[in-house]
């Protein structure tokens, strides 16, 4: 049971591997927090498993749910209700994508004081405020939907994928499907656009004519989180000319692996600027004189985060008491800081993991089982 | 005393010639901006179909994108229970709904397979052994828009090397389904895009006691990157040889001619001009036109043996001219081959050593396209110890080439200071020839550097700038087309200006001066041997 605070809410084959036999008395307040955690779990488990099955039955746990914000978009016009409508093999991508931000998100915050749950609308209600937090959701929802797009084209998906080209200053038309002439002509553009250009398309353009700061801030999120796939784009080069030298060359591109662009993204929200409204309204400036402005790649915030120390309802905050930490670490794993100075627990146990596993390709993994005395810290 | 049309022309119509000469070439250029980059990938995801008896040897048993059962794997509950020989990693090539066109000319394919970190294995080694196994189908378009059945083209089971790498400082403590970052692997080439669609079927069957793929961690994913040619840019290719093919066989009708018309034998210069035109006739040749109708595989060794002979007698030629201009004719008989062997040798070497490379490498991807000389130590020992030996021998050549050229130029400043003591007239005549030939040398230079360049520049566009958004541009082609046109106005170029010119020397009053005697005693004189007053002069110079 205890596999709730030793796993951060996610990755189910960890919690799989690891599994505390002996149990100490957990107090009345610890017990309600379980619950609370399991129900995270399984909200987790079930996005883990959306992203990777195809039917779409357990996307009511979607932060940002695309077939609600359709049913909200319902009467409205424009390119996301055009999505909604007309290409439900598109929006299941995007569902899709949307799921696999989130597992990243809570993959790249388990050790942090808010670990990305969606459990009672927590991850909803940190995006409805505009703090560091809200910033690398919102960006790494972007890359998410990009990414799950650009892989479902790389497939070759018949999702409406469009040869993106660099046409589209001569024709202003939405993307017209590429002529077959055209595709003799020159080929075939990169996916990766089609991947942005759809994710600009549900998330961008719905606010398009607003903005407030909220917007702004947003708006520059999504293209933090969509450039951190763009910039760290795979190339590799084949050589082909005479006698396959390097006469004529030509390069490739590939999306990093998603963990990647997490890593990425997690590295920018480390040094996320606070920006304040700039003098014309339509853009922000940082807040300190002295730091410079935010560039494209830079999330940035406009709110102080809480420090979600305590549970706080209203704020999406459960609190960190019952969380395990690491008691050696300085870092934001560590139990001085997880546990907000409150001290923490520390018991030892037997803990059952997988030893000296040895891995057969494709996919076979033998492993032993041992039971090692494990030192666990919780969070008072 | 005949001279060639370079000496005879005047100012003004020299410079209309290179004035058009010039024209040609920018069009070149300019014609390579309406054209697409040269080729274009397209990566492919390839999708994980099981095939539930994997035993069957059937060779016509082919995996689609719609097989009936897929897994992901990344997904571990789907893959439970699954052998690696289940696994079938399939690409149909091309995406979506298009198909190849015969004017994308040949397609490549490359292989890039990610993996992840497993829990408690140990690092992967950083370059591990693959053992594929791949099959490629194809299949047409058919009259009511759908498609053949796949028929069977190539299958093979092949080795390759990958080289894999892992962050682990980026992985920190969670190591455990981190990527690794692996290399690509070449791994098929096809010298012909015969028909409309193709299907790859890859396997990477395990066996532990054969050392089959024994190095690999968990897979996720298996991508296919192709290239193929863009139409667009054969069709400005294949119209450039065709408007460049009818000019360059007149161009020789008319060199040929001219040389007839002398009552005597050609000169080694003219032998030379003629066979440099062939080889440029020959390469121009539109054969791509025929790929059109028919299956010809041997394109790109085809294509490989035309640049490469082209190549080869442009380099012989700079050697005998720059040996022409200089070689003091002490010996009265006509100048032969025979004399330039030891230099020329290094050519024939050179040539023929990459030329057996090729063989070994798309000579028998024209059997199996899956075929490659690198994977084996052997093969690579083998390509390597060709490429170096071309190396040498190119290396060799060059220093024969900048030994003579340096001498001619020698010859050249010596005789330079003997100029001041002629009459005025021939003076004038003879630094005209200088000056002409130094033009040409520089000529020569201007477009060996502006090859260079075009290439260094085409690299590097390749690298950073394709992927640059402003750019509109597309370089790689006008660079492609530009050197291409270039090569072409060079030898045109050559071959009118190095014509015998039917003008006489005009019959000047300098004769009686007693410089000019000298000048008419010239042993080479009158001979058929003599191509350019300008060698008499080296000859004449020399000899005082």
């Amino acid at each position: 049971m205890h596999a709730a605070f030793t796993v951060p809410l996610l990755v189910p084959r960890r919690h799989r591997h690891r599994r505390i036999i002996a149990t100490s008395a957990a107090s009345n307040a610890t017990r309600l927090f379980l619950l609370l955690n399991l129900a995270a779990v399984a909200a987790a488990a079930s996005a883990h498993t959306t992203w990777s099955s195809s039917s779409g039955s357990t996307q009511q746990h979607l932060v940002m749910d695309p077939n609600q914000m359709c049913k909200r978009a319902r009467w409205s016009r424009g390119k996301m209700a055009d999505i909604c409508q007309n290409k439900p093999a598109l929006l299941n991508q995007i569902a899709r994508g949307v799921a696999l931000g989130q597992t990243e998100c809570q993959w790249q915050f388990r050790h942090r004081r808010w670990n990305c749950t969606s459990a009672k609308r927590s991850i909803k209600k940190v995006m409805l405020r505009d703090t560091r937090e809200t910033g690398f959701v919102n960006a790494i929802l972007a890359a998410g939907i990009t990414f799950q797009v650009t892989r479902a084209c790389t497939r070759g998906e018949q999702i409406g994928c469009s040869c993106a080209k660099k046409k589209k200053r001569k024709s202003k038309k939405k993307d017209p499907p590429l002529p077959e002439g055209d595709w003799q002509w020159d080929g075939c553009g990169e996916n990766v656009e089609f991947g942005i250009k759809r994710s600009k398309d549900f998330l961008d353009t719905r606010y398009k004519k607003r903005s407030d700061m909220k917007t702004l801030v947003k708006l520059h999120n999504y293209g933090a989180g969509r450039l951190a796939i763009k910039n760290n784009m795979r190339t590799v080069c084949k050589c082909h000319g005479l006698s396959g030298s390097c006469t004529l060359k030509t390069c490739t591109r590939k999306m990093p692996s998603f963990r990647e662009i997490g890593n990425k993204l997690k590295e920018r929200f480390d040094g996320a600027a606070k920006v304040i409204a700039g003098n014309d309204g339509q853009s922000f400036i940082p807040e300190g004189e002295t730091i410079k402005s935010p560039g494209k790649v830079d999330l940035v915030y406009s709110e102080e985060s809480p420090s979600f120390c305590l549970p706080n309802p209203a704020l999406g905050s459960f609190g960190t008491q019952g969380r395990v930490c690491n008691d050696t670490s300085q870092g934001e794993e560590g139990c001085g800081i997880l546990c907000c100075g409150r001290g923490y627990d520390v018991r030892y146990e037997m803990v059952r993991t997988n030893c000296n596993c040895t891995f057969h390709y494709c996919c076979e993994v033998k492993c032993e089982t041992c039971i090692v005395p494990t030192r666990i810290s919780t969070c008072l | 005393m005949p001279g060639t049309i370079l000496e005879n022309l005047s100012g003004k119509k020299l410079s209309v010639l290179v004035t058009i000469l010039l024209t040609f070439q920018i069009a070149c250029f300019l014609v390579g901006l309406i054209a697409p980059s040269p080729a274009t990938s397209q990566g492919i995801l390839t999708t994980v179909c099981v095939d539930r008896d994997p035993k069957n040897k059937e060779i016509n048993r082919w995996f689609t994108r719609s097989c009936p059962t897929q897994v992901h794997l990344s997904d571990r509950q789907s893959t439970a229970g699954l052998d690696a020989n289940n696994l079938v990693f399939v690409a149909e090539m091309p995406h979506y709904s298009f198909d190849y066109s015969r004017w994308q000319q040949n397609l490549m394919g490359i292989l890039q397979i990610d993996m992840v970190y497993q829990e408690d294995q140990k690092l992967l080694d950083p370059v591990m052994e693959l053992t594929l196994d791949a099959r490629l189908a194809y299949s047409d378009k058919d009259i009511n828009k759908g498609k053949t059945p796949w028929q069977y083209y190539a299958h093979s089971e092949v080795k390759r090397y990958m080289e894999c790498t892992f962050d682990e400082k980026s992985a920190h403590n969670d190591k455990n389904g981190y990527p690794y970052d692996c290399g690509m692997v070449p791994l098929f080439e096809l010298g012909s895009l015969h028909h409309d669609y193709y299907l790859l079927n890859l396997r990477l069957p395990y066996n532990r006691t054969a050392n089959k793929n024994v190095g690999l961690s968990r897979l996720e994913d298996v991508h296919i990157h192709t290239i193929h040619m863009n139409g667009g840019f054969t069709k400005v290719w294949v119209a450039l040889k065709t408007f460049f093919f009818p000019i360059i066989i007149g161009i020789m009708v008319w060199f040929w001619h001219r040389v007839h018309i002398l009552n005597r034998t050609p000169a080694l210069l003219e032998y030379m001009l003629m066979s440099l035109g062939a080889t440029l006739a020959f390469l121009n040749l539109p054969l791509e036109y025929l790929t059109l109708s028919f299956e010809m595989s041997y394109m790109l060794i085809l294509s490989d043996i035309r640049q490469g002979v082209f190549y080869a007698m442009l380099l012989s030629f700079w050697l005998v001219f720059a040996g022409e201009h200089m070689l003091i004719q002490d010996h009265g008989e006509k100048n032969s081959l025979k004399l330039y062997w030891k230099h020329l040798s290094t050519i024939v070497v050179g040539c023929f050593c990459l030329l057996i490379f090729d063989l070994c490498e798309r000579g028998v991807q024209l059997v199996n396209p899956f075929y490659s000389i690198w994977v084996t130590p052997i093969g690579t020992n083998l390509a390597l110890s060709f490429i170096i030996l071309a190396g040498i021998s190119a290396s060799i050549y060059f220093i024969f080439l900048c030994y003579m050229i340096w001498k001619v130029f020698r010859n050249i400043s010596l005789k330079r200071a003997v100029l001041p003591s002629m009459s005025q007239a021939r003076r004038l005549h003879y630094e005209g020839i200088i000056y002409r030939f130094n033009f040409l040398m520089l000529a020569t230079v201007i477009c060996a550097a502006v090859t260079v360049i075009s290439f260094i520049l085409s690299q590097v566009s390749e690298g950073q700038s394709k992927w640059d958004e402003n750019m509109e541009l597309e370089l790689s082609s006008a660079l492609h087309t530009g050197v291409y046109g270039m090569w072409n106005v060079y030898i045109c170029a050559m071959l009118m200006l190095y014509a015998p010119s039917h003008k006489q020397w005009p019959d000047d009053p300098i004769c009686n001066d007693g410089e000019e005697v000298e000048f008419s005693r010239l042993p080479t004189e009158g001979t058929a041997n003599e191509i350019s007053s300008l060698t008499s002069f080296a000859a004449k110079t020399s000899m005082d």
